[in-house]
């Protein structure tokens, strides 16, 4: 495993296997570790995955079930409510992480906004087309019938463009991932920075498909 | 070592049971050392009607069937669809009581909302505790043991304040709620039991008050919810709403107004419920509406015009279903199998509404009124031995998220996200130097605040920075039960601030606990003066009969000491109700019983002559007097 901060799964790389409840608490788990509020573990180190964008998700689904058979407070119920309160918390973290890592553009902005630097503006020049095709796209709409054509190339280049953002996520995922493991930090950081500037390119263009309808 | 013949198995040691806590009728199942899940019965059958009585004072004297009884007879003092009110602020409880003939009233000091019944106010959770209570004293006397610990069933789309109602209901019935369980996810833990491999499965409940649809996937050992969605304020109790206006509309055409009568309308409402109950298997039927001072007047239907009357009701349950299909990202040709749950799925337009939404005949092999109690039951188990590899992973039926600028909405974690759930988001400050952050967190899917249910408001200390520096980090964390717990952070200074959200009409738990104690003080007065009202009750059906017989022609057949008699055992019955204590009352009532055995006997005659030339009363003279009904009174 690349990374493993808080060691919160002990397990290795297979999830651990469910037991049958009279055997007690599954020893793989580590249920009585408390979140270090400071720094939370990772949706990756809730999960015992390694630090990866690109992921088999099948293969994580069937972890996260695992987990969640073995941490879920039901089944600690009868070791008192300290066992349960902590099992319900270390539940939850597992949802927490799967709802994050199972849709690839908010595991990507998760970790940009939590390892690299969030990107709120626009650079100039995409700032500057953005403000034309709005302007564009309130001309059409006040006049649909003579400006079809507009709004039809419009449309299809800002589709384009946005698809070209998930192709180049695609690839600086793949940077990302690559940098993690030759253990470069200067090439990750240049990755996160890169997948912070199409992240914030996303909305826009979205903004700009709805406006058009 | 002796060995007792007949003596029943030893009672499991402190056995957790589930509770179906309905609209209409509430229940308690267990499960047994066998493993299966089963209802228990009290003397009058297992089902408990949701209805208290009150005396005058506002003392609570009749739980389940006895009073529902009293409806008709004393509608001012006789609650029921106390569910409709719980966890609901004041101006939800006031729509909601446009239907109900209460009235509610606010308390100096205390936000929670009160029912007023006679000189006492009551919470919505006082009055649901006085039903859990009586479902607690049935287990026990079912059970042998004292029962203490209990799993509670809600709608799935009941909110966090009417869950916390709920709970707080439970504790002021002296059970310990192991966990709050959605009754669609109950009922799929009941019809899991027969561990067929993998399936999804929507369930469709539809009760007296609420209406709830869960989409399912069962699969080795666990019961997944993928979805839910549903209405807390649809179900039969809206039905026989639309039949009594009906009604009361025909009875104002032809001049009789019934608007202002309480005890009328009940009489209507009791017919109505009748009516729709054949109508369920018969194609036309028609009821006796009882109307005060005149005759009685008849009122009929067929199934299609039953059916017109219930259509849209029925209807808003589909839009239901059709939303929650798109939320599990299934087709209705997706699912396995559909189940139906509550008792109007017994309704056929109900059932065919259904088949033909999911394309397949819906199942209902597990009673609809009992399936609810038993997944409960199987859920207690669950949670008390630890000898079952099932799991239940049930989702939050609403969003969850904060009040941002502008009055908007940051949704912080979404419907039908898997429970327990967390996230944490950071926020930051729009104004220079702001000394704290209100976090104001609401409960629905609209966009803005003023759409969303308001949950809680409080306000986390930062150390004062320009506006956009400050970190507030808002980890929001719902439990098994559904329940939302809020701690906010100043992620700087690393001051936290936690609470368990309370919703603002809700009860305290200085509250909580001040009920508690009073319910715990009148806990052996509250037995004794039970029993007591139940002898009372009984005594003076008694003594009514008796009069009316005695004034009658067979009374006319008694000679004078006959009728001495019974008259001073009549005047000591009454004298016997200033003790308040039933032993006194029932000793009383005997000596009555068998002064009038032989009234009885000429009251039986008497009627046989009346009838003489009747098909009936040959019958009846072939087979000679039943020895059972020569009393004047028989009790259960």
């Amino acid at each position: 495993m690349a990374i493993q901060r808080h060691s919160f799964v002990r397990s290795g790389d297979s999830p651990p296997a469910p037991r049958p409840f009279a055997q007690g608490p599954d020893g793989q788990v580590d249920v009585r570790r408390t979140v270090d509020p400071q720094s939370p573990p990772t949706p990756w180190e809730v999960l015992g995955l390694p630090l990866r964008l690109d992921l088999d998700l099948p293969a994580v689904e069937l972890r996260v079930r695992g987990l969640i058979r073995a941490l879920h407070p039901d089944r600690f119920h009868v070791l008192g409510a300290q066992a349960a309160a902590d099992a319900e918390r270390h539940t939850a973290l597992v949802n927490d992480a799967w709802r994050t890592l199972r849709e690839p553009e908010r595991r990507v902005a998760w970790l940009v906004d939590h390892q690299g630097q969030t990107v709120t503006a626009l650079p100039p020049a995409v700032a500057l087309q953005l403000f034309e095709r709005n302007e564009q796209i309130d001309e059409a709409l006040a006049d649909p019938v003579s400006h079809a054509d507009v709004a039809v190339a419009l449309r299809a280049e800002i589709r384009a463009e946005r698809m070209q953002v998930h192709a180049d996520l695609a690839v600086a995922c793949a940077r990302h991932d690559a940098a993690v493991q030759a253990a470069d930090p200067a090439a990750t950081q240049g990755a996160l920075a890169e997948m912070g500037r199409l992240l914030a390119m996303a909305p826009a263009l979205d903004n700009l498909l709805a406006r058009l309808g | 070592m002796a060995i007792t013949f007949g003596a029943s198995a030893p009672a499991r040691n402190d056995p957790a049971v589930g509770i179906d806590l309905g609209t209409t009728n509430s229940l308690v199942a267990v499960v047994d050392a066998d493993g299966l899940p089963r209802v228990l019965h009290g003397p009058d059958g297992y089902l408990v009607p949701s209805v208290v009585a009150f005396d005058a004072g506002g003392e609570a004297v009749a739980v389940g069937r006895p009073a529902d009884a009293r409806v008709t007879v004393d509608p001012a003092h006789t609650l029921y669809s106390v569910k409709r009110l719980m966890g609901k602020d004041a101006a939800e409880v006031a729509s909601e009581l446009k239907l109900l003939p209460y009235s509610v009233v606010a308390q100096p000091g205390s936000a929670a909302v009160r029912v007023r019944v006679g000189a006492r106010d009551y919470t919505p959770p006082e009055l649901s505790a006085i039903v859990l209570r009586e479902l607690k004293l049935r287990a026990e006397a079912a059970l042998g043991c004292a029962v203490r610990r209990a799993v509670i069933t809600v709608p799935a789309y009941f909110n966090d304040a009417q869950r916390q109602a709920t709970k707080d209901a439970g504790r002021l019935a002296g059970l310990e709620v192991l966990r709050i369980v959605n009754e669609p996810t109950a009922a799929a833990l009941a019809y899991g039991l027969d561990r067929r491999p993998e399936r999804r499965i929507a369930v469709y409940d539809f009760g007296g008050g609420t209406f709830d649809i869960s989409i399912l996937y069962l699969h080795a050992g666990l019961t997944e919810v993928l979805a839910t969605h549903g209405d807390t304020r649809l179900g039969g109790d809206d039905i026989d709403h639309a039949l009594v206006s009906v009604a009361v509309g025909q009875l104002r055409a032809a001049g009789v107004d019934l608007a202002e009568d309480a005890a009328a309308l009940q009489g209507v409402r009791k017919a109505m419920i009748e009516l729709k109950i054949a109508l369920s298997s018969a194609q036309f039927a028609q009821v006796l509406v009882p109307l005060p001072g005149r005759a009685a007047v008849q009122f009929a239907l067929d199934r299609a015009q039953f059916e017109a009357i219930a259509a849209p009701i029925v209807d808003r349950t589909l839009t239901s279903c059709q939303q929650a299909l798109r939320d599990a990202g299934l087709q209705p040709g997706d699912l396995d199998e559909v189940v139906l749950v509550g008792g109007s799925t017994r309704i056929p337009l109900v059932r065919e509404r259904v088949a033909t939404l999911f394309g397949r005949a819906p199942h209902c092999e597990l009673d609809p009124d009992c399936v609810v109690a038993l997944g409960a039951a199987v859920q207690a188990d669950i949670l008390t031995t630890g000898r079952r590899d099932q799991l239940l992973l049930d989702v939050m039926p609403l969003s969850l998220g904060m009040e941002t600028m502008g009055g908007a909405v940051a949704k912080i974690l979404h419907r039908n996200s898997p429970i327990p759930a967390t996230a944490t988001e950071e926020f930051t400050t729009s104004v220079d130097n702001q000394t704290g952050v209100v976090v104001h967190v609401v409960q629905g899917d609209r966009e803005l605040v003023a759409d969303c249910r308001s949950l809680a408001r409080f306000v986390i200390p930062i150390a004062p920075l320009p506006a956009g520096l400050a970190r507030v980090a808002v980890t929001f964390l719902v439990d098994a039960n559904g329940i939302l717990h809020v701690t906010a952070r100043d992620v700087r200074t690393g001051l936290e601030k936690s609470i368990e959200v309370q919703p603002s009409y809700g009860l305290t738990d200085a509250e909580v606990e001040a009920m508690l104690v009073a319910a715990f003080d009148n806990a052996e007065q509250d037995v004794a003066r039970r029993l007591f009202v139940d002898a009372r009750t009984e005594a003076e059906t008694l003594i009514a009969a008796t009069e009316r017989q005695l004034a009658g022609p067979a009374g006319a057949r008694l000679d004078a000491d006959e009728q001495a008699d019974i008259a001073a055992c009549v005047a000591s019955l009454r004298a016997s109700f200033g003790s308040g204590q039933s032993e006194v009352v029932r000793a009383a009532q005997r000596e009555l019983n068998e002064a009038t055995v032989h009234l009885a006997e000429l009251g039986f005659a008497t009627a046989i002559d009346e009838l003489a030339h009747s098909a009936a009363a040959e019958a009846l003279l072939a087979r000679g007097p039943d020895p059972a009904s020569a009393k004047p009174q028989h009790h259960a």
